[in-house]
């Protein structure tokens, strides 16, 4: 009993922290007007112009199911790589990360916390998706696909914080925003959720499936039965290897400098 | 008495790459000491305060802080760090800060305390971004108070604060720093280190070259200083033992002396005529600017005893 009390005071000081961490990094994202209408706002908009404006002459109910999925999964990449990557980086140049650091503050909690606030975000952001989905289409996904959809999405938030970790590690405070920028746009096309797999030239095909962004979205897909039919395992495991790979050399790079810069 | 040690360096060293920050440095610091780290900018203060709070760690020697490696859990939750960072996410207001830091401890000090040891009256719902550089500075010196340290860290604290902020805030760590609190304080203000400091250590070039009270530094290049205008040959001020430094460029002489009063009646001797004649004691400036005077190191001129 003497050995466990430590253990359980530990854990719930830890949690208390985390809770707090997570509250006070969502607050202050959402207070922040670049990031909720960069972030926020973008898959939503190109929800509302792809999935819902344009007419694009096929099965209609097909098409707002693909642009929910493809929007929905935007929201995830565009948290995980600028809400969490950009942020850890902007915030390690600026020095709030050597004060948590020096504070008796779990490094870890700061990382959770942020991951946490970017799954929250791609929640909302999916929320908020299949809310106008509801509200001015008659929505094709059932309860339980618009539920699996959020499942999907929260955790495929997780690989892009990770590559966005490493793109804020790897290219210095100043930088990793552009990094990020130049990386963004290339995943989102070869990963067939801007413009759908079966259109893209056959080289480009090839690469897409080596991208992170073609297995979440083919995860997602599955929920519509229009998936290319690899199995979900395989989808897991080069999300999980991406994670492990990018955290491990974030890892790296942090560790490296900040022996010698700015925490 | 049994003083418990705080810090302890022993022949400690740390390098970036060529460059050198700390050589052989080796100090004790004791409970409820009230250390003032002075120097120019690359001198090694930001270095070895980095050390102590166990953000960077040192090539040779050894280092401990409360009997333990610093960046130990136990040690970070005795020490509170008010550093040069400029950003605190700007989008949070003062009473989120101060909820979220409290929470890192387990004994923290009250909201309310914080509050009012660091001035922030009025400003809890105030956002960080739209305080002033003086008030942000006070914010960020009641987050390092968050857990009631034993050890506190303040680097360049005053920065931003205009005059009466900043009498004020050396009025709070003035009451903080008892026998019980230790404090460490890098500064440029040197009438911060002689308002604060019993114990001032200059840095140079990655050592301590001077480590006394501010006093005992005062009393190193001479108690008084006498300043004129006069043309006098100051060749007969190196055969007075009581003149410890002499300075004279252009018409302006200054001479740092142990014993005033023979020294002026000597000087109006020399030059009836001299003008501006003032005697004053010997400021920390004076000391601090000998110690680092290049001069001093070419061993040039008459220092101290």
């Amino acid at each position: 009993m003497g050995t466990i009390a430590p253990v359980i005071e530990q854990s719930s000081h830890f949690c208390r922290v985390l809770l707090a961490e997570s509250y006070t990094e969502f607050l202050k994202c959402l207070r922040t007007p670049a990031f909720a209408s960069a972030i926020l706002g973008f898959p939503v908009i190109v929800y509302l112009f792809c999935g819902l404006v344009i007419d694009w002459g096929e099965t209609i109910e097909r098409s707002h199911q693909f642009w929910i999925i493809a929007t929905s999964s935007i929201g995830a990449i565009g948290t995980g790589m600028f809400g969490f990557g950009v942020y850890v980086a902007n915030e390690r140049g600026q020095g709030w990360l050597l004060l948590k650091r020096v504070s008796p503050m779990p490094i870890l909690v700061y990382f959770l916390a942020k991951a946490l606030m970017a799954v929250a975000f791609s929640i909302l952001i999916c929320c908020i998706i299949l809310a106008i989905g509801h509200t001015f289409v008659s929505l094709q996904l059932s309860l339980v696909q618009s539920a699996l959809l959020v499942v999907v999405v929260s955790l495929s938030t997780i690989p892009y914080c990770m590559i966005g970790l490493l793109c804020g590690f790897m290219a210095g405070p100043n930088t990793a925003h552009a990094v990020v920028n130049v990386l963004y746009l290339p995943l989102l096309l070869l990963g067939g959720i801007i413009i759908p797999f079966d259109v893209l030239p056959k080289f480009v095909q090839s690469i897409a499936l080596f991208t992170p962004v073609f297995h979440s979205s083919q995860l997602a897909f599955k929920l519509i039965d229009t998936s290319l039919g690899y199995p979900i395992l395989l989808h897991l495991l080069v999300l999980s290897a991406y994670s492990v790979v990018c955290v491990s050399l974030a890892g790296f790079f942090y560790s490296r400098e900040k022996a010698r810069t700015f925490g | 008495m049994n003083e418990e040690i705080v810090v302890e360096a022993s022949n400690i060293a740390k390098s970036y790459k060529d460059v050198t920050a700390l050589t052989d440095l080796s100090l004790q610091v004791s409970q409820g000491q009230r250390c003032v780290l002075l120097g120019p900018n690359g001198a090694g203060k930001s270095t070895f305060l980095n050390l102590i709070l166990g953000v960077l760690k040192v090539d040779r020697g050894s280092l401990s802080v409360f009997g333990k490696t610093p960046g130990h859990i136990s040690i970070r939750r005795l020490t509170g760090a008010m550093l040069q960072i400029s950003g605190i996410p700007s989008t949070l207001k003062v009473q989120e800060h101060l909820k979220l830091f409290r929470t890192y401890y387990h004994q923290p000090l009250s909201t309310d305390e914080l509050v009012r040891i660091a001035r922030l009256e009025g400003l809890e719902r105030r956002t960080f971004g739209s305080l002033s550089g003086g008030q942000q500075q006070r914010l960020n010196f009641a987050l390092a108070l968050c857990g009631n340290p034993k050890l506190l860290i303040l680097d360049e604290p005053s920065t931003s604060h205009d005059v009466e902020a900043r009498m004020a805030l050396w009025d709070e760590v003035d009451q903080l720093v008892s026998t019980e609190r230790t404090l460490l304080l890098a500064t440029h203000n040197l009438q911060e280190a002689e308002r604060l400091g019993d114990r001032i250590l200059i840095f140079h070039d990655g050592r301590v070259i001077a480590d006394a009270s501010p006093a005992k530094l005062r009393s190193m290049i001479g108690t008084t200083e006498i300043s004129a205008q006069t043309n006098v040959n100051v060749d007969v001020f190196e055969r007075n033992h009581q003149v410890k430094r002499i300075e004279h460029v252009n018409n302006h002489l200054r001479l740092y002396v142990s014993e005033a009063e023979s020294t002026v009646r000597q000087l109006l001797q020399l030059d009836p005529n001299l003008k501006n004649l003032a005697v004053k004691p010997a400021s920390l400036q004076d000391a601090y600017l000998h110690l680092l005077s290049p001069a001093r190191f070419d061993g040039d001129y008459r220092a101290s005893d």
